[in-house]
Formats: structure tokens, sequence, C-alpha cells
């Protein structure tokens, strides 16, 4: 960032002082940076130790984790963000795939350098109208933390009274009706709810004069009766029905559209999270729309800026979810070799989908449907397989380790992705990878990018879901041994949800950014900028950046880079990678070549596109001449620095001899 | 002890529910299908003994009545008697242990399920309630709830409830769900009870009668998903009831009768759904195939290949993954191998480099090399050489296949029949060393027969036939039959169709899927159940046609039709139409629809001498005359290119004195319903008659 | 002649017996235990010995192998039936050689001479005529059944040096044994129990309601959250089909995930099984290993057409390897899976495993 300043200087006049000032800026945040770092650092070790001794821990300290990117985006070096002096851009978001490819390419380091303006012209129009920027920055950041933060412990704190008074309130608040708990509860989960089928949250609404949409209600029906089932399903049926509710708004005079809408959306999510708790991807989606919404400008007309909300849930569902599926199917068909006898376990809809590709790719191949009461959502995978015309064979779990011989692969869906690498998917998944593991039968995971989780878990208890336990009431020849469990005080029926996967039971996950080892998912090192979240980058990415260096640059400049490992890291291992990147990066940084290297910084903004997914639209660029004159030209985000230029230049000839 | 434990749960499972007295359950099980269906295969073996997965049907039957608590089977058997006779005499239930003591009675007279039941109630053989089952029944329900219901019913409100029909859930589209006895019923929600009873097959509409809902209860099924077990709990009443109507032939007269005469005999029927037994019939060959399927998968437990309940020595088999059971003896040749769901007789030998699935192979067979095998059903000493290919067929005891055969889907070799080498028969061939003329002749005695005579007198016959190489093979022996033939698709000719009518070109039947359709024997031809007129007039038709085949007698004639009209309670008006419209169109039947009219009333006018007396034994009165003509017209108004035919039909009628002039005069002068009619009337030839009546009766009365 | 009548009764008893035997196969849900199964079968023993023609030890021991063969080939899977065979023809040869002077236990002891001799030299000598042979032995096969009665009892007996205090127990199925078990250590602990159901025949359900009766705080789960749960349990006591000669189970289908989970988190795994399901019987032979149920139990037939397409396996039993069980618990004292065959040989002379 700032240490660009000094290649930069030449393009604009005024840049001595500019430059010096930029300088001395750049060495304090480096100390700021590391600062930062080093207590980040020490949080989250803390954090760790933590995990390990009560279950609670993770969820109240990952409070923080999601918070930290929200503040960022105002304040950080988003291109297009400072070109326009409102916050709109640095939302639509482009697809990761997208960000890929342009990878350091020459274009790439032209449109970081054209970045690197942005900074400079910023930094003066800081200085001279810095009050209306900075003023607009923090309000957004309130507006859309809160509900991140709160959903996640609210439901599985059930067993703290305080909480569920809190909780109450809210609902209170919001007008939601408070679902009531059914049934004994197995002691070992009293902190999570457990709601009846035959007692819908939509018996106290009275309809129709409820806070609530008629289409979040029909939503959240669907999800408390089971209708709708199924990570992807539940969090595309979400987005639609936000659509609809988007469709429908209309902002009450003197409110703002940004402002309002969110605050409208979140007794929605509540009463959502009352009739089924939220998965991963559902709050991912859910951040992301509030994200978009909150980033509407203040003066964006209204019909225009639900327009451009539409498009954003499409393109959201387009990319997260259809062309991850597909991208993801491309990979995995790679694994399919002819004569496989493939395992899959419940009916996850990413892994039917490979498994069709793969038969209409004329891969030879049977498959082994295991399936599990009280659900038996296999059924439903085998219908479709079969009709499909593909072999199938169908077991109950029990009969897991009879079938398991003749397995070859095991492919599994997953409900999210946890930040310590634990798979978190349909109860049973765990056990499949277990027994597989005992029969040496390699488990593949499929999941999409956007199912990832910054949430740490280590075993199955403490968030989790649990389901209706009637469904587990079965009649065998006439006689129903559970009728009556209720009237028995010491009987409890236990209908877990989920279970998470120890990482060392998966041997690949297959996500949409290509197939990457179980562990490595989720050491995503925060590289932060100025004490703010900037970017969120891999090892291996890491790695790359360095490869590079040491090409252009030679060994001896470059730090020592922390050496890689074969076998899946320890705790304790990658705190210690994440010392010694910490190192190596400030090192780079500070490096007056390296850190001002072309590299270095199409490095950090590529990766900052990556994370904050920077869009490709048009923007207003506005140029401050020494003569205090203002330019607007509009452009492209994605223009090339020349482009701009160019633009620019038309309205200032005598910088010609500048350039 | 053991021994005491064993009675009680026999007890418990049969006679618990025994109220009057401690009867011990009986069974009539009827070891005849009474229809040529499995023609030419039952010519050598009565259907009962069929192996079925290497155990002759009535096997399973048996092993059904017995686990499920019946003491006593009566065992009925007319075709090929003795054989059954001698099997059962030696398994293992004629020994003195067995729990269910079997008594076989034979008799060529009968001729359906009907001929039986009279004699059981002329014998008086049943006591109290009891199983009626077929020999080809294969199942494993647990009856004793249904019985229990149906005891129950009868206590309540005495001897109202005849039979107890027992069903199995499946859903529509099941394969093992035989479309020829796919049904739908009308029931009462809560008392179990049939209201409407009638077979859905290719039916595009039902229509159920109006009654049926303003009965009684305010609870109505209407079911299409269930399969007919073929298995009935009946009481004494049933027998009797058999007795009293002369023209019940089989359960579905019975059935039908009932529900329609429900009102004045006050008798009813009820019916069992069960959900987890199994039961069917092997009805047709596609059955036969989807219940031995079924077998393999293991869906009959605990009937399945390696128990060996049939208790036959050296027949257990060991069973392994993926279905596959092994008999003792087999011998497997190098990189051959047993897919899924095969069953391999003891001793047999297989070479190298086979692949079978979904296969049934019987005992001392030997299959050649690179031999491929699925669905196939082979039987007893069968011999397949080398490069032979078999889909869906079925092989009979001591048939032999030479080098590179491949025999389509749906072929039947019969036994001792030998193909190929080197030939490929299409699909739905079938071959006997019987020749297809024998059957012929014995077509011409009436529809219930059973298959017993005819056979032995021609066997003869046979030996100075040749085999036809185009059919066979250079090497081959045996007859081509027509059962697949599809130049005519006329009932009975459909009813030798053993696979059921996959086969039949007609488009209505779906020859894409697996589903079995076809006919329960040449009493029920194609026609969907209900409209008796339509079978009826098949009936008329068939019967003239044998009439025609050996010029029978009109006065017979005329009594076989009477009789049918019994059977199908016809009143005379229809008998009358459905005759006339028989006759008229019989040269488009003989001949074939596009003949030209003179060929057509050629043909026509003969039949028409021949059969005047017929005619006037239902032309009397002058309304029959009426109607006589009116069916005249309306076939004649279907075929408007034929209307030239009708002054000579017409004329003809006149001149032998079926129908009067004046009869004829009113016809023609009557208002026409439809314009088309009237352009009927408008024809000139008509018009010719007419005019030419007139003057004949003027000149007649001029002569006064 | 009464000797006739007498000869019909018994083999109408023992068809009686076998049709019995077939039909209790059907689905796990068997209507008796095994522990009944083998006391019928010894009492049918008895009544042969009893009442069949036979003059000495040898023609005894042909007449019941001849019928134990049967027995056996009538229900594969109940392998209590050969066990008590065994059991019986042990006996008989035991009586027989006390009644010859020489004790079986000098023939125990295998030495090579020994083996050379015993193949000829055992055949013929038990041609020998004893008066009091059929008294004797039908005594001892009495004392077998007294044994048998008090099967159950002696195990459950042992519960309290199991189970200690508010522990959380995972069992899976209905095992009467471990219910018996599980019933008397809570007359004086508290204890969590948690049931994996056991589908599909959910054999869990009704062990939970009648463990909850004897209100211990029960927990019904389906197989899936076995793995789930597991971290948090620490004992695993399980029941048994048949215990092999290796020291492995033949168990209801799921006990070898369960046991591997057990093992993922090193729970211990107890597993209580009365001598009598001792058999020498070796996991390697699959056919006779695995029994399978009608698909019906996993996929109902109203599926409709997939059904011809799809096959569903419904096996009833899993293998459990010795390596993954901690402890046996017999009526004779607590075990571990090694000394299995020690017992074995104690049980039933090696002269009679195949029979």
């Amino acid at each position: 960032m700032a240490d660009s300043d000094g290649k930069q200087a030449d393009s604009i006049n005024h840049a001595t002082e500019a430059k010096i000032h930029d300088v001395a800026r750049s060495k304090n945040e480096g100390k700021e940076l590391t600062k930062e770092e080093k207590q980040r650092l020490r949080k989250e070790k803390k954090q760790q130790k933590k995990t390990k001794k009560d279950e609670k821990g993770p969820p109240e300290k990952e409070k923080e984790k999601p918070s930290a990117p929200a503040p960022s985006k105002p304040v950080t070096k988003s291109p297009s963000h400072k070109v326009a002096p409102v916050p709109v851009n640095a939302s639509v978001p482009e697809p990761p795939a997208a960000a890929e490819k342009s990878a350091k390419t020459k274009a790439e380091m032209k449109a970081e350098r054209r970045a690197r303006q942005d900074v400079e012209r910023s930094s003066k129009q800081g200085k001279k109208e810095g009050g209306q920027t900075s003023s607009s920055k923090p309000k957004p950041s309130p507006s859309e933390l809160q509900p991140v933060v709160k959903r996640l412990p609210e439901h599985i704190q059930v067993d703290d009274p305080a909480a569920l008074k809190k909780l109450a309130k809210k609902l209170e608040r919001q007008q939601v009706p408070l679902r009531l708990d059914y049934g004994y509860k197995v002691s070992l989960f009293s902190h999570l709810h457990q709601y009846s089928r035959k007692a819908p949250p939509t018996q106290q609404i009275s309809i129709p004069a409820t806070v609530i949409h008629p289409s979040i209600v029909r939503l959240g029906l669907q999800y408390s009766q089971g209708i709708i089932a199924g990570s992807n399903a539940r969090s595309v049926a979400l987005l639609h029905a936000f659509k609809q509710v988007i469709q429908d708004y209309n902002t009450p005079p003197n409110e703002e559209l940004s402002r309002d809408l969110v605050n409208k959306l979140s007794p929605y999510i509540s009463f959502l999270s009352q009739c089924r708790p939220l998965s991963a991807s559902m709050g991912n989606a859910i951040k992301y729309i509030k994200k978009e919404i909150s980033n509407i400008p203040s003066q964006c007309k209204e019909e225009e800026a639900k327009q451009k909300l539409q498009i954003c849930i499409d393109n959201y569902i387009n990319e997260k979810i259809t062309l991850a599926s597909q991208a993801i199917s491309k990979c995995a068909i790679e694994k399919i070799s002819n004569g496989d006898v493939i395992l899959v376990y419940g009916c996850s809809s990413l892994v039917n989908h490979i498994l069709c590709d793969a038969f209409e790719k004329k891969r030879k191949f049977r498959v082994i449907v295991v399936d599990s009461r009280p659900r038996l959502e296999g059924r439903e995978a085998l219908r479709r397989l079969v009709k499909k015309g593909i072999q199938c064979t169908y077991v109950l779990i029990s009969a897991l380790s009879y079938i398991l011989p003749e397995v070859s692969k095991v492919f599994l869906g997953a409900h999210a992705l946890l930040a310590n690498g634990y798979v978190m998917s349909r109860v049973g998944t765990s056990q499949i990878a277990l027994v597989a593991k005992a029969y040496n039968v390699p488990v593949l995971v499929c999941c999409e990018t956007y199912k990832f989780c910054e949430r740490v878990q280590t075993d199955s208890f403490v968030s989790n879901e649990l389901d209706d336990p009637d469904d587990l009431i079965v009649t065998r020849n006439g006689k129903t041994h559970l009728k009556d469990w209720q009237t028995v005080k010491s009987l409890g029926l236990l209908n877990l949800v989920y279970d998470v996967t120890p990482p060392d039971f998966v041997d690949l996950v297959i996500t949409d950014l290509g197939m990457i080892p179980c562990t490595s998912v989720p050491v995503a090192y925060n590289i932060h900028v100025n004490g703010v979240l900037h970017c969120r980058v891999r090892y291996s990415q890491l790695l790359g950046l360095h490869e590079q260096i040491k090409k252009e640059y030679g060994n001896n400049v470059v730090p020592t880079f922390p050496p890689k490992k074969i076998f899946t890291l320890t705790p304790a291992e990658v705190d210690q990678r994440r010392e010694q990147l910490e190192k190596y990066m400030q090192a780079v940084r500070q490096d007056p070549i390296l850190g001002s290297s072309e590299m270095f910084n199409s490095f950090l903004r590529k990766a900052q596109q990556e994370t904050q997914q920077i869009p490709t639209e048009e923007v207003q660029l506005e140029i401050y001449l020494s003569n205090g004159q203002k330019v607007k030209i509009n452009i492209l985000t994605s223009d090339q620095t020349e482009d701009v230029l160019e633009a620019s230049v038309v309205f200032c000839p005598l910088q010609r001899s500048g350039l | 002890m053991a021994g005491k434990a064993g009675k009680q749960n026999r007890a418990r499972k049969a006679a618990a529910e025994q109220d009057e007295g401690e009867q011990p359950l009986q069974a009539v099980l009827i070891a005849d299908s009474f229809n040529r269906r499995l023609f030419p295969i039952t010519k050598d073996q009565p259907r009962a003994l069929l192996p079925l997965a290497n155990v002759s049907m009535i096997d399973y039957t048996l092993e059904f009545l017995t686990s499920t608590g019946v003491q006593e089977t009566f065992v009925f058997c007319c075709w090929m008697s003795n054989k059954i006779k001698e099997h059962l005499q030696k398994s293992k239930w004629c020994r003195p242990t067995s729990p269910n003591t079997v008594h076989i009675i034979t008799s060529d007279l009968y001729r359906s399920l009907g001929d039986v039941l009279r004699d059981v109630d002329a014998k008086t053989l049943v006591r109290s309630d009891f199983l009626l089952v077929y020999g080809d029944v294969v199942s494993n329900i647990d009856v004793s709830q249904a019985l229990q219901e149906h005891r129950q019913r009868r206590k309540i409100e005495k001897n109202i409830s005849v039979m107890t029909m027992i069903f199995k859930e499946s859903s529509p589209g099941h394969k093992t769900r035989c479309e020829e006895d796919d049904i739908m019923v009308a029931m009462d929600g809560k008392s179990k009870r049939v209201l409407h009873y009638q077979r859905a097959q290719s039916l595009k509409k039902l229509q159920f009668p109006m009654n049926i809902f303003h009965s009684g209860s305010d609870e109505f099924e209407i079911r299409y998903d269930l399969l007919d077990c073929h298995i009935s709990i009946c009481s004494p009443q049933v027998a009797e009831l058999f007795t009293d109507n002369f023209d019940y032939q089989t359960r579905n007269d019975f059935v039908r009768g009932i529900l329609v005469s429900e009102e004045i005999l006050g008798n009813q029927i009820h019916m069992h759904v069960t959900k987890d037994g199994y039961g069917a019939r092997v009805s047709n060959l596609l059955m036969y195939d989807s219940v031995s399927s079924d077998m393999i998968r293991r869906w009959i437990y605990p009937i399945t290949p390696e128990t060996n309940f049939a208790g036959h020595e050296g027949q257990s088999c060991t069973h392994s993954r993926h279905n596959v059971y092994r008999e003792p003896g087999v011998s497997l040749g190098l990189g051959s191998q047993m897919e899924e769901n095969v069953l391999i007789g003891r001793n047999t030998v297989i070479g190298a480099n086979c692949t079978i699935s979904n296969t049934v192979i019987g005992a001392n067979c030997v299959i050649g090399d690179n031999v491929i095998l699925d669905r196939a059903y082979i039987w007893n000493r069968v011999h397949i050489a080398n490069n032979v290919k078999v889909q869906q067929s079925v092989i009979c005891d001591g048939g032999e296949v030479k080098q590179g055969v491949t025999l389509n889907e749906q072929c039947v070799l019969a036994y001792n029949v030998v193909v190929g080498p080197d030939i490929t028969l299409p699909g739905g061939t079938v071959l006997s060393m019987h020749h297809p003329d024998e059957e012929d002749e014995d077509d011409d005695d009436d529809e219930f027969m059973s298959d017993d005579n005819a056979v032995g007198l021609n066997k003869d016959k046979t030996k100075h036939k040749v085999f036809n190489p185009a059919d066979v093979g250079a090497e081959g022996r045996g007859y081509r039959w027509k059962a697949s033939s599809l130049e005519d698709t006329e009932e009975d000719e459909l009813a030798e169709c053993i696979w059921g009518p996959v086969l039949n070109p007609d488009p209505d039947s779906d020859s894409s899927s697996q589903v079995s359709s076809g006919f329960d024997g040449p009493s029920y031809p194609a026609s969907p159940e209900p409209d008796d007129v339509k079978v009826f007039q098949n009936e008329v038709h068939g019967t003239l046609q044998r009439g025609l085949d050996e010029n029978i007698g009109c006065d017979n004639l005329v009594l076989e039709i009477n009789s049918l009209k019994y059977a199908y309670n016809i009143t005379l008006k229809e008998v009358m139409q459905i005759l006339t419209r028989v006759v008229l169109e019989f040269p488009f039947h003989q001949q074939g629809v596009e003949i030209t009219t003179s060929q057509y009333t050629s043909h026509l006018l003969p039949l028409l001498k021949k059969w005047s007396p017929v005619f006037k034994n239902y032309v009397k009165r002058v309304q029959d005359h009426m109607d006589c003509l009116a069916s005249i017209e309306e076939v004649f108004l279907e075929r408007d290119t034929r209307w030239a035919a009708l002054v000579k039909v017409l004329m003809n009628m006149y001149q032998l004195e079926i129908l009067e002039e004046e009869a004829i005069m009113r016809w023609f002068s009557q208002a026409a319903t439809s314009d088309k009619s009237r352009q009927l009337r408008k024809n000139q030839g008509l018009l010719k008659f007419i005019q030419w009546l007139e003057e004949a009766e003027e000149s007649s009365e001029g002569d006064e | 002649m009464p000797g006739g009548d007498k000869e019909t009764d018994l083999s109408e008893r023992i068809e009686a017996f076998l049709t019995e035997l077939k039909r209790c196969g059907s689905g796990t849900g068997s209507l008796r235990g095994s522990a009944e199964t083998a006391r019928e079968t010894t009492a049918l023993l008895r009544r042969i010995t009893a009442q069949a023609r036979w003059s000495s030890a040898g023609e005894l021991m042909d007449l019941i192998r001849k019928e134990g063969r049967r027995m056996t080939a009538a229900q594969p899977s109940e392998t209590t039936v050969g066990n008590m065979v065994r059991r019986v023809l042990k006996i008989i040869r035991e009586e027989y050689a006390r009644s010859r002077g020489s004790s079986e236990e000098t023939d125990q002891q295998e030495s090579l001479h020994k083996l050379l001799t015993s193949g000829g030299s055992s055949e013929d000598n038990f041609r020998q005529h004893f008066p009091h042979l059929k008294a004797n032995v039908i005594e001892a096969i009495n004392e077998l059944l007294t044994e048998l009665e008090g099967t159950t009892d002696n195990i459950s007996m042992q519960a309290l040096e199991h189970i200690h205090s508010n522990e959380v127990i995972m069992t899976i199925g209905r095992s009467r044994t471990v219910e018996a078990f599980l019933k008397d250590a809570a007359r004086k602990r508290k204890f969590h129990v948690i049931v994996a159901e056991c589908a599909p025949f959910c054999q869990g359900h009704e062990m939970a309601t009648s463990l909850s009766k004897e209100d211990i705080e029960t927990t019904v789960i389906p197989d899936a959250a076995i793995f789930a749960v597991m971290s948090r349990v620490n004992k695993v006591i399980i029941g048994t089909q048949t215990v092999l000669a290796n020291g492995g189970l033949r168990a209801v289908n799921g006990t070898h995930t369960l046991a591997l989970a057990a093992k993922h988190h090193s729970t211990p795994l107890v597993v209580c099984a009365p001598m009598f399901k001792l058999s020498p019987q070796f996991p390697n032979e699959e056919d006779t290993f695995h029994k399978f149920v009608s698909p019906h139990e996993v996929l109902p037939f109203s599926e409709g057409e997939i059904l011809s397409k799809v096959n569903a396996h419904c096996p009833v039993f899993d293998y459990v390897p010795p390596e993954l069980i901690t402890l046996f618990i017999s009526n004779i004292g607590g075990n571990a899976p090694s000394y299995i065959y020690r017992l074995m040989s104690e049980l039933y002379h090696p002269e009679d495993h195949e029979q």
C-alpha cells in the first residue's frame, strides 16, 4: 500500500511532499501492523487453548472473527472505493474464479498501479474533504455486525437462562413468536433447542397482522417441516425469499433504504432461526445480503437500488451455488474411474450432481447408497440416480461394514467446513468416514466454498441441532415400542441432525477452488493493514509469492520462508507457522525493494480482491488537480491504469510532460 | 418341550383365533391353470411342476400353506394329474411327519375353478373357512391376521361375508404387478368391504356404479395400488354358491356375480391388504421372470433358495455376496463371473469367460465358454455350447443350444428342443418338439377346456413332419410356434402368447416396458373386463367361427349362444344386435378389412344363408326385426364405403325370410336418426330395393 | 408296541422343533432368546437319549450327530443348537469314559501319541455297552440344563463389578443378557444408558423401554449417531449372537461400527456372552456366516418400478474382530478375547467340532 508511493509519485504533481508524508506513514504503519498482528495472535492462541477447555468458548470468541472484516471495508484500500466518495463498490461480488484467472498478468499489475494512484489521490482527497468520507465510513458497520455476531451463540445457549431471556426479549421486540422446546431433552444436549414438528412456529403468529413477510413465513414453515432440507436448497430458498421481500419493500419516508431494509430483515432472520437454526451457508448468504444492502448509496433511487440487490442475489446464487457445483463436479469426475464402486450417504444435491455428470460422461461405475433412519433421505437420492440409469445398491448405515469391502471410493457432501478443518455434515457422515478409514477406502468430501465457516468445533455436541424426537418412533409388525415415551420420564429420544468429521478421516476436500487436503482449508491467514483486516491468504498462496520473489530477486534478498510440511499440522505447528509467516511478511514489507515491488503489491491486491470480492462496475473517478479544480470521469473499476490516465489526461494536458 | 413349543406355535399361527371348536385350517389348492397359457411348455409338464428357482412351483404353494398354519390341504389336479400325484408323494408333504396333510384329488372333468369348487361342495370336503389358492402362487404372507378378521366378520354378522381376498400393496408400474389382473377396487374404508371390483387393464376410463357410493358407509377407498395375490379365504358357502350358479367359472365370475347380486343374495366380499408379505401368481412367463428374480433377491424371505425348505437331498445351496447361490458340485471356469442374482444348480459345469447375471441355471447343465446369460432361466440338463448369448429367455429341460446361437428377448425353448448352430432367434420365438398343428385341433373344443386330451393322440403326427432349419438352425430340432406370430391378433391366439402380449403389435399394449400384460386364459380376452357385451361379442364370433370350421349344426350354435347369453347375462335384444353385427363383420375378420365390397358380399351371402336358422331363432317379434335392421344400419353406418352391400344384405335376408318386408318398410320410413343415416336412406341401391318391395306388395295385392 | 409310538412321537417332536427353528429365523426378531433355544435343544436331546433305541455310546452319539446335523441345517444362524449338540456329545464321551474307568481328562491331553492313536481307538471303544450309561448321561444332561437356567443370573451378578455410578454406557439392539445385566446394576447404581436403535429391526426401542421402566436414564439414538455421541460414552456393553473360536463376535449388524467407534475413542467394549454362545466356528466361511432377510425391511415393496433396478441388502449380522473387544463376561467370569480358545477346548471335544 503506502509503500508503493515511491514509484508512483512521478505520475502526479506535488509528489514530493506527498511522498514524504506517505513514507512517514508507511513506517509507523509497519509498526502498527506488527503490533496489531501480535495481539491478534495472542488472542487466537488463548482462544485455541480455551477451545480445548470448554466447548462454549469458541463460538463467543468467534464473534470477533466475522466482525473483523466488517469495519475494514470502508478503510481498506479497495481501489474503486477510494475513487468514489461513497462506499458503493466494495460490494458486488466478483467470481473468485475470475480473480484467480487474472493472476499475475500484466493487466493485473497495471490495475494495481492504478489503484496506487487512487490511494494517492484519496489521501489528498482525504486531506481536502476527509470529513465527508470518514464520517460516512463507520456508520454501516454496526448494522451489519449484530446479527452475524448474535446469531451463533443464541441457539446453543438454551441452558443459559440469561441468554434465553435475552433471546425472548429480542424476539418480543421484533414481534417474532418464541418457540417452546418440546419433550424431554437428553442431558448432554440441554443447551440446544428441540422443537416438535407438530407445533409449527406460525401457530402463535396472527396472520395477516404480522410484521413478517408472507414469503418468509412460508419459508419458515417449509424449513420447520423439513420440506426444504439440505444446506444448498435452504440457502437458495432463503435468497429467493429475500428477493421477494426486497421486491415488495418500499422505503418509508425519511428513512434510508440501506439502513431500514437491514433492520427490517433482522426479525425475519430471527424468525427463520426460530423455525430451524440457520445453516452456515445461510449465515454467509445473509451476511452477504446485508453487506450489499448497507452498501446501497443513500442517494441511490429506490427502484434502482432494489434492482441492484435483485441482481446481486441472482449473481450470488449463480456463482456460489450453481457454477460452484459445476466447477466441483468437473474436478470430482476426474476422481471417478471406470469400475469404481462409489459409496454415497444420504441425499447430497452436490454429490448427486457429480454422479449424474460422471454417468453422462460415460464413466462405468456402481453406486452404493447408504441411508439412515429416521430421515431416509437416501431413498430420494436412490430414486434420482436410478432414474438416470445408474446401477445402485441400497443399504442402511448399520450394514456399512458389510458393504464397505466392495467400495472403492466414498463421496460425502458437507453442511459446512469448519475453520479447524472439521467437516460438519448430516449425522452419520463421520461414522462412514470412520469405517471407511478402517477399511482404507479414500474419503472425498465435496463442498462449495460458500459453506466455509469461521467457527471451530471439535465434537458434535456444542453447536448442533435436535430434530423432532418423534421421528424415531417406528411401528414394526404391529408393535410401537416408543409410542408413549413422553410419559416415561427416564426415557429420552435423541434425534441429532449433524455431526463433525475430524479432518484425519477425510482424504480430500473438493471445492470450487480446486482440491485441497482437508487441513489446509481453514488455515487462511488474515493479513491486517492499518490494523484492519486487509485480506485472507493461504500458506500455499504465500509460498507462491515467495517462489516468485526468489525468481525475481534471488535468494539472498529474500527472508527465509517457513518450511513446507507434508503432513497435516497440529494446532501448535499451525501457530508456529503463523508466527513465522508473520515475521516473513513484515520482513518483506519493510524491505525497501521487495516492499515496494510490483509483485508484492499485486499479490496483496489480488488477495484483497479475492477476500472482498471487488466488483467490476462503473464508478465515477474524481480527479483533484493541483489547482484545486475537480474533474469527474466515469470509468470501470476494471479499467487499466492507462485507460484511466488517458481519460484523465484529456482534462489536464499539461501533465503529458509528466508522463 | 421342543415339540410342545412347535405345536403351540402352529396353534398360535393357525387356530388360536378359531372359535368354532378346534377346526384345523383347510386349504383348496388347484394344481391346474385351466388355460393353455404356458403351452407348449405345459404339454410335457403341468404348470404346477415347472421349476421356479429350481423348485417346483407347487412346493412353494404348499410351503406357504403349511407355514401359514394350514393343516389339511386338498390338491385338485386335472392336467397330467398323475405326474403331480407322483411328485407330491415323493415330496416331504406326504410324509407322516408333515404338519400339513395333503389329499390329492384328481379328475379329468374339471374345466375350471368353478368345476373344482362344485366338486368340493359335492364331496363336502371343507368344514369351515378355507384358503383357496392356485398351484402356482408363490407367497410368504401370514394370513392369520386376515383369517382372524374374516372370522370376526363372520361372527358378528352371521355368514354375510363369504370371501376375503388378499392383496399386496404395490405401486403401479411395479415389476411384479401382473397387468392382466391389474385391478381397480372400490372398498369401504372401515369395514374393508369390497364395493366394486374391476379389471383396470388397458382401460382408459373407469366407471363406478353410483349405488356403491350411497351405500351405508361414509368412507371409501378406490385403490389402484394393489397386487392380487390370488389367495382368498373362503367360507363354505363359496362352494355352495358355485354350485348354485353353474355359470361361475373363475373367481372373477364369482366376485362380480356376488357384487352384482349383493342386494339379492346379501353376500359380501371383503379384502385384506398386506404391506410386508409377498404374494404373486405365476400366470405367464413375464410373471415367472419377475417372481424368480424376486426370489433370488430374497423378497420372499424366509422362502429363499438356500433354505431348501422342500427338503430335497443335496439341493442345499450356499449364498454369498450379490445374491449368488451355488448348489454343491458347481464348477466355474476360469474368468467366468457371476455378477449378481445368480442361482446355479448342483453339478452344473460352466466354461471359461462367461458372464452370468440375473440368471437361474438348473442341475446338471453344461455351459460352454464365452457364454453371456442375462435374465435367462435354464432348467435341468441343458447343454449350451460356446459363444452363446441368451437374454430373458426360458430353456426347458434337456434343451440344447449349439455354437454361436443368440436368443433374443422372450424366447422359449420347450423340452428337448435343439437350436443352432450359428442362428439368431428373433425375440419371442417359441420352439417345441410338438408341432403347433396338434394345437389347432384342440382349439376347437370349448373355452374352458383344460389341457389334458388331444396331445397323446397326435404324438405320431409329429414324426413325419420335418424341422424347418430356418427356424431352428441346421442341426436344430423343434417346431416354431405361432405364439408370437404377429399376422393375426385375435384373442384366442393371444391367449397362447405365453409372455403376455408384450410382443403384441397393436399399439395400446406397451411393448417397451417389462410390465407384464396378458390374458387370464382364453376365457378372458383382451377386452376390458366390465363391458360383457364386447366379451360376449367375441365369444359369439368365436362360436360362429368354430361353427363354420367344423360346420356345427345351427341349433347347436343357438344353444351355445344362449348359454353364453346367460353367462354374460345379455338381454335378448343385445344378443340380436351383436349376432347381426358379428355376422356382418365376419368377412372382415376372415379376409381382412380392405376387401372390396363385391368380395364382401360374395363372402357374406353364403354365411347368411348358412346361419339363417340362427337368425330366425332370434328374430321373431316385430320389434326384433326392427332391432335387427337397426343394428344392420349401424354396422353399415360405420362403414360408409360398403353401402352398396347393404341392399344385397337386406335383399338376401328378405329372401331368406329373416326379415319381413313391412319391417323393412317401417325401418325405411322411420325417421332417420342422424343425417348420415339419412344419406344412407338416400342410397341409390336401397331406394331401388324399397321401390321393388313396394311394387312386389302391390302386385301381390293386385293378385287378389 | 410302545416303542413304536414312542419313536413316532419323538420324531414328531423333532419335526416340530425343526419347523419351529426354521420359522423363528425370520428377521432377528426371533420369538425366543437363544437361551431358550439352547434349553429346548438340550431338552430334546435328552428326550432322544431317553426314548431312542441305542445300545452303546457310539450308537447314541451317531444318533445325536444325525439329529444335530438336521437341527443345525434347519437354522444355520442359530449356532447355539450346534453348540448344545456338541456339549451333549462331550458329556456322553465323559460318561462313557468314566464308566470305562479312564477319565476323559487324560484323553483331553493332546500328546502326539494320543493324536496318533485316538482316531481308531476311541471309535471302537464306544461300542462297549454299559447298563448305567443311559441314566448317567441323562443325569449329566440335566446338570447341563440347570446350568443353562442359571447363566443369565450368573452374568448379571457381576454387573456391579463393571458399572460404576453415573457413567454413560452405550449398547446396541436388544440382548436379554445385557438387559438383565444393566437392570441388576441399576438396583445399586445410577447411570445413563444410550441405546442404538439398530435399524431396520429397531430392537433397540424395545430394550430402551424395558430399561427405562426400571427407571434407568435411557436415551435412544439412531444408528447414525453412534460415533457422534461416542466421545461422551465411557463404556460400551453389548450382547452377541455367537462368540467365535478366535474370540471374535457374530453380533447384530452395526456392532462392528460401534466397536470401531469405541476403539477410536478408546472406550472399553464389554461383551456379555453366556458360555453356550461359544462355538468352535471360525469367521472365514462367509456363506453361512452372513444371514440376509428380505430387502423389504429396508426398502418397502411399494417403492415401485425402481425396485427392479436396485439391489437392496439387509444383512443381520456383523463380524467383530477380537482386537476390538476388551472383555468377555460369561457366566463363569470375565475373560480376555485371547482366552476364548481355551474355554472352547474345555467345552467341546475336538472331534466334535465339525460334527
